[in-house]
C-alpha cells in the first residue's frame, strides 16, 4: 500500500480523480480516500506539520503498515529560485524551521525529477528567504511521524511550485496547478503501484508452520533447543536438504516422538551431526 | 521492496553525494567531487546524519549507492578485535578512513556492525598519518587499514593505497596490511612494492564467490591479481579466511588450489614467493550474526545453524576442525609450515 500525505482536497483532487479512491468514514480528523485494489491510500491532512505528523500517526495506528508499505508527501511548496509554477521536485533534505532539525529521506530510486531541499515552516514563506530552496509546511511533520514506521527509504517527499512567497494561488489555481504537475507524477507513481500489485508474500505455509510446531514439541524443545532447531530447518529449506521425509521415516519407526527433553537434545545433536 | 527490478533503483556508482559542511573546502573533497559532475550534492553537518538514521535499509541502500564525504575527528586506530587474526604481531591495530564497501558479501559484519549501507570517505589521512606517527614512537605498529572497507577495490577512486604506501615508506616500523577481494592489476603499475605493505587477497572458490561475495571479482582474476603482483614483487599474503561450507567444500576449495598451482606454474614461480597465508573458517560474534540473519534471510552462510561459542558464532567444532585442519594439510605440502597462519598457528 502507498499512503500519500496531501495537505489539502486540491491537492489530492487528481489522485482521488485517476484512482478513483474512495472516501471512508470512520475518520474524524482527517479525511481518508483509497482504493485497496490498486493499492493506494490518500490522506488529506489539513494545513501545517503538526497536523500532518497528527494524521500519518493516527493512520498508521488503525491502519497498521505493512513491511512494504511506503508514505509519501505530495504538496504544494513556494520556490525562492526561478522555477516554472507547476514544476516538480523531489526533496533530498528536509529542513525544519522551527526547531533546525534536518532530516535525509533516502532517495533509492530512478526518478525524472529535480531534486531541492525543502524548508517546513510553519507558517507561508514570506520575505527575503534564503535562495535556492523550496518552502512548505507538512514534509518534517510526515518524517518524524513516519520514521519509526516507513524508515527514510520508503519515504518520498514531492512538491509542486505553486508560488515564490508573494501571495499562494485561490483553491481553483491550486487544484488545476497539482492537477496538471498530476502529469509528471501519475506515471512515476504508477510504476511502484504495479510493482506492489504483483507483490508476492513469501509466507511459509500453515502446514508447514504446523509441522515445525508438533516437532518442537515431540523433540520437548526448550527455547533454546526450539531456536536451534529452526535455524537448522530454515538452512535445510534454503539448502534443498530434505530432512522432513528423514523425520517421518522415524516417526514412522517409532524414534519420534522422543520422551524426554534430554532424548530431543540427543535426537538433535545427531540430526546436526548428519548433515555436515 | 527487495523484490523491486534492478533498474527501479538509482545505479549509478553513487546517485548522491553527502557532504559535510566542515570538510568541503578539503583539497581531498573537491578532487572526488571533480570525478563526480552532475550528481546531486547534499550539505550535511555530520556524516552520522546520514549514516545513522533509525530503521534504514542495508540491503536496499547497497543498490543505490550514496558517497558520503566527512571529517574524522577522533578514534584513528582501533586495537584488533580477538576474533581477528593477529600474525603474530603485538601491536595490533586497524585504521577505518572508509566505511562499508563496494562489494555486498552476504556474510559480511559490516552488515551487522553499520546501521547504514552508504559509503563514507573520510578525507582527512593526514589526521590518520599523524596518529600513526604518534603511535610508532612507543612501539612498532601492525596496522590493518582496510578491515572497514576494501581499500583496493576502491583505489581508482580514492588512491588510498598509495598514500598509506607512501606513509610507510617513510616509517620501517609500521607495516600495513591491505585485505580485499579485488582484482586490479592496476594498482601494480602504480606504486613501488615494500617489504612493509603486505597484500592480503581473501580467496573463496568460485562457487562460494558466485553464491554469497556479489560483485566482487571471480576466483580466477583475484588469483591471477595476486600472482601478478607477487611476480613483479609485491609481499602477498593469500587468506583461506574466511573459509566457508557448502556441501562438496573440500572438492570446491581443492579447485581453488589448484587454480593457484597453474598460475603460480604458469608464470615459472612457485609458493615460496607467497609471503604466508592465512587458515580460518567463518566466525562472527553473536550480535553482529543477529542483524545479519535479519538482513540477509536467504543466504545459505547467514542461516547456516553456527554454534555460540563464548559469544562468537561459528560452526560445529567438528567441521571447523576438519575444514581448517584438510586446508592446513593441503597447503602444508604447498608452503612452510611457518608461513600458514591460524587461529593456533601450525
Ligand atoms: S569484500 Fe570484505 S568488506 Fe567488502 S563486502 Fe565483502 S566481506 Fe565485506
Amino acid at each position: 500500500m502507498i499512503h500519500i500525505v496531501c495537505a489539502l482536497y486540491q491537492e489530492a483532487h487528481f489522485l482521488i480523480t485517476h484512482y478513483q479512491l474512495k472516501k471512508r468514514n470512520d475518520f474524524h480528523r482527517l479525511q481518508v480516500f483509497e482504493n485497496t485494489e490498486r493499492g493506494l491510500r490518500v490522506l488529506v491532512t489539513g494545513v501545517g506539520m503538526l497536523r500532518a505528523a497528527m494524521a500519518v500517526s493516527i493512520a498508521t495506528e488503525r491502519l497498521k503498515v505493512a513491511e512494504h508499505d511506503l508514505l509519501w508527501n505530495i504538496g504544494s511548496c513556494a520556490a525562492s529560485f526561478e522555477a516554472s509554477p507547476g514544476t516538480v521536485f523531489l526533496c533530498n533534505k528536509l529542513i525544519e524551521e522551527p526547531t533546525g532539525c534536518t532530516f535525509y529521506p533516502d532517495i533509492l530510486y530512478r526518478h525524472p525529477f529535480e531534486e531541492r531541499a525543502v524548508v517546513s515552516r510553519m507558517t507561508p514563506m514570506t520575505g527575503e528567504p534564503e535562495p535556492g530552496l523550496l518552502y512548505d509546511m507538512e514534509a518534517s511533520g510526515v518524517y518524524q511521524a513516519g520514521i519509526s514506521d516507513y524508515g527514510p527509504h520508503r519515504m518520498l517527499f514531492i512538491k509542486v511550485v505553486s508560488d515564490y512567497g508573494k501571495g499562494t494561488p485561490d483553491a481553483t489555481a491550486l487544484q488545476c496547478l497539482m492537477d496538471e504537475a498530476g502529469e509528471t507524477i501519475l506515471p512515476f507513481l504508477e510504476r511502484f503501484l504495479s510493482f506492489h500489485a504483483g507483490q508476492e508474500q513469501s509466507a511459509t505455509g500453515q502446514t508447514e508452520e504446523e509441522w515445525e510446531q508438533r516437532l518442537v514439541r515431540d523433540l520437548h524443545c526448550s527455547v533454546t533447543m526450539e531456536h536451534e532447531l529452526m535455524q537448522l530447518l530454515r538452512y535445510c529449506a534454503l539448502a534443498d536438504r530434505n530432512v522432513r521425509d528423514e523425520l517421518e521415516r522415524d516417526y514412522g519407526q517409532g524414534v519420534l516422538p522422543c520422551r524426554s527433553k534430554r532424548e530431543g537434545k540427543q535426537y538433535l545433536e545427531k540430526l546436526k551431526a548428519g548433515l555436515f | 521492496m527487495r523484490s523491486l527490478k534492478p533498474d527501479y533503483f538509482d545505479a549509478p556508482v553513487f546517485s548522491h553525494i553527502y557532504i559535510e559542511k566542515e570538510i568541503l573546502s578539503h583539497p581531498r573533497t573537491r578532487q572526488l567531487l571533480e570525478r563526480f559532475p552532475g550528481i546531486p550534492r547534499i550539505e550535511i553537518d555530520h556524516y552520522k546524519d546520514v549514516f545513522c538514521r533509525q530503521k534504514q535499509d542495508y540491503g536496499l541502500q547497497q543498490r543505490s549507492r550514496k558517497l558520503i564525504l566527512a571529517g574524522r575527528r577522533e578514534h584513528f586506530l582501533y586495537e584488533g578485535a580477538p576474533v581477528c587474526q593477529d600474525f603474530g604481531n603485538r601491536h595490533f591495530y586497524y585504521s577505518s578512513c572508509v566505511m562499508n564497501c563496494i562489494y555486498d558479501c552476504e556474510y559480511c559484519y559490516l552488515k551487522g556492525m553499520y546501521p547504514s549501507g552508504h559509503l563514507v570517505v573520510f578525507v582527512n589521512l593526514e589526521d590518520y598519518f599523524r596518529a600513526v606517527a604518534q603511535k610508532l614512537r612507543e612501539h612498532p605498529v601492525y596496522l590493518c587499514v582496510s578491515y572497514d572497507s576494501d581499500l583496493a577495490a576502491l583505489e581508482k577512486l580514492l588512491g588510498t593505497c598509495e598514500l598509506w604506501t607512501e606513509f610507510a615508506a617513510k616509517h620501517p616500523d609500521l607495516t600495513i596490511e591491505i585485505r580485499t577481494k579485488s582484482a586490479n592489476g592496476a594498482m601494480w603499475d602504480r606504486q613501488e612494492p615494500l617489504p612493509n605493505i603486505v597484500y592480503a587477497f581473501t580467496l573463496s572458490p568460485q562457487r562460494i564467490v558466485e553464491q554469497s561475495e556479489h560483485r566482487t571479482p571471480s576466483a580466477q582474476a583475484r588469483v591471477s591479481c595476486a600472482v601478478e603482483g607477487m611476480a613483479k614483487g609485491f609481499p602477498v599474503r593469500l587468506c583461506f579466511d574466511p573459509m566457508l561450507y557448502c556441501a562438496d567444500w573440500q572438492q570446491e576449495y581443492g579447485s581453488l588450489l589448484q587454480q593457484i598451482d597453474r598460475e603460480l606454474e604458469e608464470r615459472q614461480m612457485t609458493w615460496e614467493q607467497v609471503r604466508d597465508v592465512s587458515v580460518g573458517t567463518f566466525r562472527i560474534s553473536k550480535e553482529y550474526m543477529r542483524i545479519l540473519r535479519a538482513k540477509e534471510p536467504d543466504s545459505l552462510v547467514t542461516q547456516f545453524p553456527y554454534e555460540n561459542v563464548d559469544g562468537v558464532y561459528q560452526y560445529p567444532p567438528k567441521l571447523k576442525q576438519q575444514m581448517e585442519q584438510w586446508m592446513i594439510e593441503e597447503l602444508s605440502g604447498r608452503i612452510s609450515k611457518e608461513c600458514i597462519y591460524h587461529e593456533y598457528r601450525t
